[in-house]
């Protein structure tokens, strides 16, 4: 790739950065969401909320409330 | 270039309309949840620091555990949502999220006060995240 391409594509990030107010990083994010299928993002969802549960019931033995 | 990234938050925004709501509450669901696993790391870290003393600990935690039980349940709820009244479990959050809030709010940080504000941020997070849920909810029932 030419420096001149490499410039362009520098200048299109950062004029999306400044439109959106969001790094590029974030509406790849979000095009990739939109694609996930409900069930998987529910499924992660359900997996984070179990994760949160274990994490407490650790602390709370942890903290000798087991 | 700034007319095509208009249309790109217009598609973002209306993509979530109509029959994709589901999709839509299991992403902000989801940010719900990763929000209150914030929330308990800071309370560890906060914990290891020394800034908490360890019945602040086991207040914030006996409170996060029933909210992440009732988050299972949320979730779990949404896959069979129709609109209308918000599922039960939902509310539940609602009221528990409410308790943890206070708690939060009440708990005096041993030494340091000012790595309050770090906790409180982490909440806020969590409470932003709910109130996005829960207006969507509203909106679209």
């Amino acid at each position: 790739m030419k420096a001149e391409e490499v410039l362009q594509w520098v200048r299109i990030g950062t004029e999306l950065i400044t439109i959106l107010g969001v790094p590029v990083v974030k509406v790849v994010q979000m095009f990739r969401d939109q694609a996930a299928p409900t069930e998987a993002i529910l499924a992660l969802a359900e997996q984070q909320w179990m994760m949160n549960e274990a994490h407490a019931k650790s602390r709370l033995r942890e903290l000798g409330q087991g | 270039m700034r007319h095509a990234a208009v249309l790109l938050v217009a598609l973002l925004a209306f993509s979530a309309c109509g029959p994709k709501n589901v999709r839509t509450y299991a992403q902000y669901d989801l940010a719900f949840a990763q929000a209150v696993a914030g929330l308990g790391e800071a309370e560890a870290m906060l914990s290891k620091e020394g800034v908490l003393t360890r019945e602040q600990s086991i207040q914030i935690n006996q409170a996060l555990l029933p909210l992440s039980q009732l988050g299972v349940e949320a979730t779990r709820a949404l896959r069979d949502w129709k609109g209308g009244e918000a599922p039960e479990a939902w509310q539940k959050l609602t009221v528990h999220l409410g308790k943890l809030a206070q708690i939060i709010i009440d708990t005096k940080l041993v030494r340091n006060e000012d790595r309050k504000a770090y906790l409180l941020e982490r909440l806020a997070m969590v409470q932003s995240a709910a109130l996005t849920m829960f207006s969507l909810m509203e909106v679209w029932r």
